[in-house]
């Protein structure tokens, strides 16, 4: 299957924490092998794009797996398969096998590009003190890093992604760039509704534990091609990265309005962007090939292999087993997965902490009809938020969130436009020129906010192997056990009472309605919640300063094999309030610098073991 | 004496922005036509070629705002109406609104063709004229519009030699559209502050029409684009059903792989479709009536954005993608008088710029939606 005997470095997983390693090292003339479990093109012809595309308008439930069909070799999870869950019988609906009690909510994408293929494209940074949860607020944990080391690594993130964003704006909660920093992209323009909401909301102060915080509506930075800033990288500019196989496609964003689950011209970021950029004499690109299990030399700890299962089609679960071997190796398969795959080879779980402290953003959503029309269903999914509350006192307490303000109405609660409309005609059986003004005047007022809701590292919520669930490959399914704490909760109850304000200042009709049959819910002093998944998944194999409580150290690198790194959000100890690509994104960087560091290293050793030969 | 030199340049940079928006409707009208889902290939070759234009008019507009002159954009006179006749001193054809066929791909080549393609024979004596019709007169000289080109830049250099560079590069820099505002794979709009920075200008246009040498590529290669051949090759592509290969050389017909061409899947638009040729209070007028108010709506924003608001280029953005559908949705329907004929936009320039009042009055900061379920996903 794949071409040489060793490499210098074998990546498990195409996804944008596999892409960037990638391409680093291959750019410092490492050999590099990545292995992809799921479908795509190594070579990333512009026609398997399209056929995305046609997958997706073909598609009657557009969901955000809908254009990447699910794969049975190399199973995927599907929102479509949540539901209620009543212990001890588990959900074995789709990929997951899920125990409950709680229901946990996101999909992922197993192609080459990983989910970054139906990513929003959000890219905001975590707050300075989004790293010292326990240390402020004596919650979670904090990060064996700061703020301020990995800043500039969110500086290289920022590049590969592209990300479009005013540093004026993005000044808040102690959040700092670096003297003269700009984005590589001016600020997407906001959208009609954030303008609106801008005004409406700028008097409007809401409290939370007694203290006051405002209602502040703000550009959110997003990895979609704006226009260049000129002063960018000290007055070199940027060119914006268009479509791969088509560079004269996508150098803006021009408002598709389908983000999610597919950008038609690509203005927005995807892997498929960085393996492209990667040096492509150095790098092999294998897909279709499950990593099945990690080898290791018991004695040394040293990693010596990644046994693999290469199937030639889709529809068949034939496959044959190969082992691909290197000098070192990167886990970049996605935290779901990276965690099942160390379990399954028990690998790097010293401190027992593999699968564990699995988080997500619950979101709770909101949604109402404003007085007036403002325009929804254009533009990016969303291009504001209020930030304001993402940190602060109440955080000893109880959880914080973002506010994404959405542009495209009550589409992701309801399905709406497509949803009005059946209920208009079957329902109502409005027909004609009634049909279209009702439709305009249920449409045009849409708003719908969500409060993306932090989690707290909880060893309890985690992901587990059992031999009775496996794939069709014989790959094990992940089992996932997930509790919404009361944290959680109060940060539900918070976010609600907030919407509840934001709406009577708005002279906005609610029509939020929870109820105990959607697929999460929760209650909580009496009021019940149902959140969605927000496809966050962090924390299952996290880096902390002590091998005992951790399963990476502050340099990314598994603490007990000194030629395995662990990459992806499975290494953030918190997930805090940010949407954790841009963040991950950078301690890849970090990673693939630490990762080159031991390569000189080793070098300088060899160099040292070859004079002392010679003398 | 300046003021003459610089209004002979003027009506010349004029000239060429009338020239090269001239091609834009009919090369929209052949892509438009295009069945969705068909002939990829070749609508991605007219897609490229459009955007090529698209450029060519924004870097001649902003030499001719460099040296002080104002671009005309949305004044009847200077629009063309289709059929119109490019006349050349030795040869002369019509360009009309076509769906895509070996007719229109036929008159493609022609528009493009490089001078050294035209018999030796045809070029002795200096061609003095080139008439397009439909609009006002033009004196353009030269055979080709690369020869036009040259000679531009002559006069330019002459300007600047006589009176100094500063005298002709006069004009305000805040309405120079730059990379900013305008963006495709076409090239960057160059800022136009120097004869130099002209003659880079004004080179790329004729370098991407005709390509120099004895090579087939526009020479472009700046922006990491693929080989890609000028556009009188690249129209050939289609001609020939085959793409030229990196080792084909002038002379050659292409040699690369094969290109699937269905001319059966287009839809079979009346050539020139106007508003007069439908019937009075049909859908379809109405349809038609939209459309070329949505265009004279875009002409309006395009003369704002090259005359000091460069940021009216997101609007036409917008207006862009209306456009489209709306052309889109005249050409799927055929003409109510048994003929079998599919309507098509008429680029019919009425003056009221309503569908841009409106737009530009409500529409919310970012580009309008597509629907979900058509598969247009771009501008153009």
């Amino acid at each position: 299957m794949h071409k040489l005997e060793h490499y210098d470095v074998v990546i498990v997983g195409g996804g944008i924490a596999g892409a960037i390693m990638a391409k680093q090292l291959s750019h410092q003339q490492q050999r590099v092998l990545v292995l992809e479990a799921g479908a795509g093109d190594p070579t990333l012809p512009y026609d398997s794009y399209l056929a995305y595309l046609d997958e997706y308008y073909r598609a009657n439930i557009k969901v955000p797996n809908a254009p990447y069909p699910d794969n049975p070799n190399a199973p995927q999870p599907s929102v479509l398969d949540t539901a209620p869950i009543a212990p001890p019988v588990p959900n074995t609906a789709g990929y997951f096998v899920q125990r409950g009690p709680n229901s946990y909510g996101s999909d992922y994408t197993r192609a080459l590009g990983g989910t970054t293929l139906h990513w929003l494209g959000t890219t905001l940074r975590m707050l300075p003190e989004d790293f010292e949860l326990h240390s402020r607020y004596g919650r979670g944990v904090d990060w064996p890093i700061s703020y301020d080391d990995l800043l500039p690594y969110y500086e290289m993130a920022e590049r590969e992604i592209g990300v479009s964003a005013d540093v004026e704006d993005q000044q808040f909660l102690g959040l700092h760039f670096s003297p003269g920093y700009v984005f590589p992209m001016h600020k997407i323009p906001q959208s009609y509704l954030d303008m609106w909401l801008t005004e409406k909301l700028a008097d409007l102060q809401v409290e939370r534990d007694g203290q006051a915080y405002p209602v502040r509506v703000v550009s959110t930075p997003q990895g979609r091609n704006g226009m260049p800033n000129p002063a960018y990288n000290n007055g070199e500019g940027y060119v914006p990265v268009g479509a791969v196989g088509r560079p004269d496609l996508g150098q803006r964003c021009q408002g598709n309005s389908s983000c999610v689950p597919i950008c038609p011209v690509q203005a927005k970021y995807n892997a498929w962007k960085t393996l492209a950029a990667a040096n492509p004499a150095y790098v092999e690109v294998q897909t279709q090939c499950v990593a099945s299990r990690v080898l290791v030399d018991g004695s040394s700890g040293y990693i010596t292999g990644i046994e693999y299962k290469h199937y030639d089609s889709q529809n068949s679960g034939a496959y044959t087993t190969h082992v691909a071997r290197g000098t070192r190796y990167v886990l970049a398969a996605h935290a779901i997965e990276n965690a099942k795959l160390l379990l399954a080879s028990n690998v790097a779980n010293r401190s027992g902490q593999v699968g564990r402290n699995l988080m997500d953003h619950p979101v709770l959503l909101t949604w109402a009809l404003l007085p007036e029309a403002t325009g929804p269903f254009r533009g990016p999914g969303s291009t504001s938020g209020i930030p304001s509350l993402r940190g602060g006192e109440f955080r000893a307490n109880g959880a914080a969130w973002r506010v994404e303000i959405d542009n495209w109405g009550w589409n992701w609660p309801t399905g709406a436009p497509y949803s009005s409309v059946d209920q208009l005609v079957d329902g109502e059986g409005r027909y004609g020129a009634d049909l279209r003004q009702r439709l305009n005047a249920i449409i045009q007022g849409q708003v719908r906010l969500g409060f993306l809701v932090e989690q707290l590292p909880d060893p309890f919520n985690r992901v587990t192997i059992d031999p009775d669930y496996m794939d069709r490959l014989g790959n094990y399914r992940p089992v996932i056990d997930y509790t919404i704490t009361d944290y959680t909760s109060a940060g539900f109850a918070a976010a609600k009472q907030v919407s509840d304000a934001i709406y009577d200042h708005l002279w906005a009709t609610d029509y939020t309605s929870y109820s105990p049959a959607d697929a999460g819910h929760v209650t909580y002093r009496g009021q019940g919640y149902s959140y969605r998944g927000a496809g966050h998944y962090v924390g299952t194999h996290r880096m902390g300063t002590d091998p005992d409580t951790s399963v990476v150290d502050p340099r990314q690198r598994s603490w007990d094999h000194p030629n395995l790194y662990l990459v992806g959000c499975g290494n953030m100890p918190t997930i805090a309030t940010s949407n954790p690509t841009l963040t991950m994104a950078a301690l890849t960087f970090w990673a693939a610098r630490n990762l080159l560091e031991d390569i000189a290293a080793d070098k300088v050793l060899a160099g040292a073991e070859l004079s002392a030969l010679a003398e | 004496m300046l003021d003459q030199a610089l209004k002979h340049l003027h009506d010349e940079l004029q000239k060429a922005i009338e020239l090269e928006f001239s091609t834009i409707p009919p090369y929209l009208t052949a892509m438009y036509s295009i069945k969705p889902g068909t002939n990829q290939a070749a609508y991605d070759v007219i897609r490229s070629v459009v955007m090529e234009e698209m450029l060519h008019l924004t870097l001649a507009a902003n030499v001719l705002n460099a040296i002080g002159g104002r671009p005309a954009l949305n004044v009847a006179e200077l629009l063309p109406e289709y059929p119109i006749k490019l006349k050349f001193t030795d040869r002369q054809f019509p360009i009309g609104l076509l769906k895509f066929s070996p007719e229109a791909v036929d008159t493609f080549l022609k528009i493009e063709m490089p001078a050294r393609l035209i018999p030796s024979g045809r070029l002795a004596g200096r061609p003095d004229r080139m008439l397009l019709g439909g609009f006002r007169d033009v004196d353009l000289t030269g055979r080709t519009i690369g020869e036009f080109y040259a000679d531009l830049i002559l006069a330019l250099e002459d300007a600047c030699a006589q009176y100094g560079e500063e005298q002709v590069f006069c004009g305000d820099a805040t309405r120079q559209v730059d990379t900013r505002y305008y963006y495709n794979g076409g090239g960057e709009a160059l800022f136009i502050n120097s004869l130099k920075t002209a003659k880079q200008a004004l080179g790329l246009i004729v370098d991407q029409g005709e390509a120099g040498g004895d090579s087939l590529s526009d020479g472009d290669t700046t922006f990491g684009q693929a080989y890609e051949v000028a556009h009188y090759y690249r129209f050939n592509e289609i001609r020939q059903r085959r793409y030229y290969a990196p080792t084909d050389k002038f002379g050659d017909q292409p040699s690369g792989p094969e290109m699937l061409v269905d001319y059966e899947q287009v839809y079979d638009m009346r050539p020139n479709p106007r508003q007069q040729d439908l019937p009075a209070g049909s859908e379809l007028a109405g349809l038609m009536s939209e459309f070329n108010e949505l265009y004279s709506g875009f002409m309006n924003v395009l003369h704002e954005a090259f005359n000091g608001r460069p940021d009216a280029l997101l609007q036409a953005v917008t207006l862009m993608f209306s456009l489209k559908y709306k052309a889109i949705e005249l050409l799927k329907n055929p003409i109510p008088d048994g003929s079998g004929q599919h309507a098509g936009p008429g680029f019919e320039f009425v003056g009221a710029p309503v569908a841009a009042r409106m737009l530009m009055a409500d529409g919310p900061a970012t580009a309008e939606a597509a629907p979900a379920r058509e598969p247009v996903y771009d501008s153009v």
